[in-house]
């Protein structure tokens, strides 16, 4: 009797130690900034049945190579979970496609409009909707996600920059195979070269 | 620099519409003082009668007033032009001067400090912002067929005094689209040509194919706007998108040729991402590259 006693208790006394542990030394479990930050796991989502997108990366950087680099990252990123298709600036089929995958970058402010010392990342999907209550036509952000550098985002180191994004990109896909899973079709990211 | 920035963007917005500065002969000016000594000059020189000519001179100096600082004389200059559109024979033209004239006298009032009458004149500018415009579609054509029928210029001068007065730009249009609904706003072949540039299948694949390409590349070119430092520029960069995203959409619920209707805004953003590629930057070193 004792024995099974002990062996309840073993699983019970686990689950609360652990419990414990992420309290004490996990630290902050992560903060959410919006709902949207937090990636979406449950059925219909809104990246469901979103079959191509057209891709948009605009980042503040003077430095052309590195930009270069970027892109090229973002492209084999993305080229894991669809096919990438290159278009030339004047081709509409990319914005005809009605998803926008935006990656931008920014320089994290205060409320009061100070500077800190971080910079923000963000990939968000942005897509042409008409809202049910009102009929209002309107292109909003569905589904985004962020992540975090120190300092500003020209000052950056490429390989942290590079890796930041990698992990955005690569978060968005995970996302997007969970929310299209059983579909047999790989989506289509056009990139304007 | 603010102010400054949004005269750019209405420039901008005009570039290709306003035919009388390619006239004037500005090429001894080396400062805008000297652009407004020579469009003083050419409006003393102007046939009083020839309404058109005066109210794009007038604008003109209006706007250069206003580059100069002296809002008290581009609001007189704004208002001058605004008494020769009642008279204008060009009906687009008027349009786009009246479009001009009420955007000075935005700005114009913005500087003096004189919030009821800026107020009043960003009302009359929005609502013809609203409606002017859409310069390579059908739905503009149609209005400029439909309106302008000699046989009817008293009445049409009514309409456009009217319009002026009362900025009841919306009479006018819902008048041009009753006449094109009545089939006189057919879609003409010639209207698909010279869009070469904009690639794509002549019809559109799928409904709001137009809309959506329209929307999208806003959405992009607000991406780029995005990337200014400064506040002001990116409230200057986002009036440019807005402007060509209701010229466009608006052309495309008109039924107009969809390369038609996506060109301004497309060429605008091809421009947009070239200068982004090259690293030209958004700022206000910068700014001509975008709004030029």
């Amino acid at each position: 009797m004792n024995k099974i006693i002990v062996l309840l208790l073993i699983p019970v006394l686990f689950i609360a130690c652990t419990c414990y542990a992420d309290d004490k030394g996990g630290g902050n479990p992560g903060i959410s900034l919006n709902p949207q930050d937090v990636p979406i796991f449950y059925d219909n989502n809104p990246l469901t049945g979103m079959q191509s997108f057209t891709v948009i990366i605009a980042l503040p950087l003077e430095d052309i190579g590195i930009q270069k680099r970027v892109e090229d990252s973002v492209e084999k990123a993305l080229g894991i979970a669809g096919q990438v298709t290159h278009l030339k600036d004047n081709d509409m089929r990319g914005f005809g496609a009605g998803n926008m995958l935006l990656i931008q970058a920014g320089n994290v402010t205060g409320w009061e409009g100070n500077k800190t010392a971080m910079s923000r990342l963000s990939l968000s999907i942005e897509t042409p909707v008409t809202l049910d209550k009102t009929g209002i036509k309107t292109f909003p952000m569905v589904w985004s996600i962020n992540t975090f550098v120190q300092g500003p985002i020209d000052s950056s180191s490429e390989g942290s920059l590079i890796k930041a994004i990698q992990k955005l990109v690569g978060d968005f896909t995970q996302n997007y195979q969970y929310a299209n899973q059983g579909q047999g079709k790989r989506p289509t990211f056009y990139i304007y070269d | 620099m603010y102010r400054i920035a949004f005269l750019m963007v209405c420039l901008c917005i005009l570039a290709g519409v306003s035919s009388h500065s390619g006239e004037i002969d500005y090429s001894n000016c080396e400062s805008i003082r000297d652009v407004i000594e020579r469009e003083t000059r050419e409006i003393s020189s102007i046939d009083p009668a020839d309404h058109d000519e005066l109210a794009q001179l007038y604008v003109s100096r209006g706007e250069s007033y206003l580059l100069d600082a002296q809002y008290h004389k581009a609001v007189e200059d704004f208002q001058h032009a605004n008494s020769h559109i009642g008279n204008c024979r060009n009906v687009d033209a008027a349009m786009v001067v009246a479009f001009r004239a009420a955007f000075g006298e935005v700005v114009s009032y913005d500087n003096l400090g004189m919030q009821e009458q800026a107020q009043q004149a960003l009302w009359q500018f929005q609502t013809i912002a609203t409606h002017v415009g859409c310069d390579d579609c059908i739905e503009h054509r149609s209005c400029q067929e439909t309106v302008i029928p000699s046989a009817n210029k008293i009445h049409f001068q009514d309409l456009v005094r009217t319009g002026v007065n009362k900025m009841h730009f919306c009479d006018m249009i819902t008048l041009c689209k009753q006449k094109k609904d009545q089939g006189e706003g057919q879609k003409q072949q010639g209207g698909q040509e010279g869009y070469d540039d904009i690639l794509g299948p002549n019809q559109p694949p799928e409904s709001n194919w137009c809309e959506e390409i329209v929307t999208g590349i806003g959405r992009a070119m607000d991406a780029v706007a995005c990337l200014a430092p400064s506040y002001r520029i990116r409230i200057a960069l986002v009036g440019v998108i807005e402007a060509l995203i209701v010229k466009g959409v608006k052309c495309c619920q008109a039924g107009g040729f969809w390369k038609a209707c996506v060109a301004p805004i497309s060429r605008k953003w091809q421009e947009w991402k070239s200068n982004k590629d090259r690293s030209i930057m958004p700022n206000s070193q910068n700014l001509h590259f975008y709004v030029n």
